[in-house]
């Protein structure tokens, strides 16, 4: 069990992290609540040490992108069709940036994990492999296909590059 | 596009409300899993303790079914329970086709030993064997503990039921033996009692052959020989009645007596559970043996 310095201190750290994850996964703001702690509770009860910074938001990354595909795995959320999660954003995005969260939101999930770990968090096809237990040249393929379905629903303007 | 979508998803922030909400809950998670340290632990643990539930319970399921002692009921039909260690009946086995005629209508299992006998001789199917020229005879088998216990109050059952009914004890290594030679241990001991006499005498005989038949031909071998058997209570009373009435008679009277004395002063030590009235109807019927 971490201590309580230690947790409150990633709380803070990778809180904004997690919450992007549930944001483009799950429907509500109910269910990120659910799965925000239960990525935490994990953490906490997690024994093993980190090597590093890197390695720590890496597990976090992992835990979390699964304890979201588990939520919408069980039964109860499986029928439930909403995508409210864009309507409770705050006010103050624009109308640009609410675009295109909609149109990342609406690709299939595989494409939103690698779309979201390459263009936000920045990491490498390899990188994003190893954090999906996906192999390299997927991941390319994936980010690829997903460029294209953003582009064709954002205009043309979209190089992607 | 790489920057909007990071200008995108940097609007997307924890709310504060949140972070706290989820501290809060880690905290109280803390303090309950201060026991078990991870759910893991919990969840071996729970798991290991319904194990050992089911394992006592099982466990103590077949222990309670065991039979520990035997009380056997013989005339001709052959009926044998097994009790658990707290006297009650978990198995009624008969041994030929008209004990399991009497067994087919009682229901004796979980009983205390005191009613099942009750019931299998007070049953109407019974009422046809309990004749004066037949010979009921309860047979008690048991460890060292229990034995002094059911001995008694079978002896005292016997006493109440009077005429006719004996009752023996035995070893509980004599109810295997006898089991393994598909009798009932009442007419198992009937037979070691009697091949000590009679080598010739073999087990498939005695299975067909009702308990006052057996202790005729024991009457008969033992007034040939002089020899009593410690377990033989009451057919030695039997004995020293009717070799008194033989003597009285005036028939074969100069072997008769001085052996039933000896029969007399082996009665003296012994537990004998059978009545005056046992004795006498002993008598009349084993004079029918001895034309």
């Amino acid at each position: 069990m971490r201590s309580e310095a230690e947790v409150n201190h990633a709380v803070e750290e990778y809180a904004d992290m997690v919450q992007r994850i549930c944001f483009y996964h799950l429907k509500n703001q109910a269910d990120t609540e659910d799965v925000f702690q239960n990525v935490f509770l994990k953490y906490m009860t997690y024994d093993q040490p980190f090597e590093n910074g890197e390695h720590e938001k890496a597990w976090l990354l992992r835990v979390a992108i699964n304890a979201c595909k588990d939520y919408l795995k069980s039964f109860f959320r499986k029928n439930t069709v909403s995508l409210e999660s864009l309507g409770e954003l705050e006010e103050q995005i624009t109308e640009d940036y609410r675009e295109v969260l909609e149109a990342v939101l609406s690709l299939p999930v595989k494409y939103k994990d690698a779309v979201y770990l390459h263009y936000y968090e920045g990491y490498t096809a390899f990188e994003i492999g190893k954090i999906l237990g996906k192999k390299e040249n997927s991941v390319y393929s994936l980010l690829s296909r997903g460029r294209q379905m953003l582009k064709e629903k954002l205009g043309g303007d979209w190089s992607g590059q | 596009m790489d920057n909007k979508i990071q200008d995108a998803f940097s609007h997307v922030k924890a709310d504060p409300a949140l972070k706290e909400a989820t501290k809060d809950f880690l905290a109280t998670k803390r303090e309950r899993q201060s026991v078990f340290r991870t759910r893991a632990a919990y969840r071996t643990f729970a798991a290991v303790c319904a194990m050992l539930l089911l394992v006592v319970g099982i466990g103590g399921y077949q222990w309670s079914q065991m039979p520990v002692s035997y009380v056997s009921i013989d005339i001709n039909p052959s009926i044998e329970l097994g009790l658990n260690c707290f006297e009650r009946v978990v198995t009624a086995e008969a041994y030929n086709p008209e004990g399991e005629e009497i067994l087919q209508g009682l229901s004796l299992k979980g009983k205390k030993y005191t009613e099942a006998i009750d019931s299998v001789v007070e049953s109407e199917t019974m009422a046809p064997y309990l004749t004066k020229e037949e010979e009921l005879v309860l047979t008690v088998a048991a460890k060292d503990s229990k034995e002094k216990t059911i001995e008694t109050t079978v002896a005292d059952y016997s006493k109440r039921v009077g005429k006719n009914c004996h009752s023996v004890s035995a070893d509980i290594e004599t109810a295997s033996s006898a089991h393994d030679n598909g009798m009932s241990v009442g007419k198992y001991n009937a037979y070691l009692q009697l091949s000590q006499y009679d080598s010739g005498v073999t087990l498939d005989e005695c299975k067909h052959m009702s308990m006052s038949q057996i202790h005729g031909l024991l009457n008969e071998h033992g007034h040939g020989e002089g020899r009593h058997n410690g377990q033989q209570q009451n057919k030695d009373g039997g004995d020293s009645h009717n070799a008194q009435q033989q003597n009285t008679d005036g028939g074969d009277s100069h072997n008769a007596q001085p052996k039933s004395t000896g029969g007399g002063e082996h009665q003296g030590t012994q537990n004998n559970s059978s009545d005056d009235g046992g004795m006498g109807t002993g008598g009349h019927h084993r004079r029918r043996h001895h034309p």
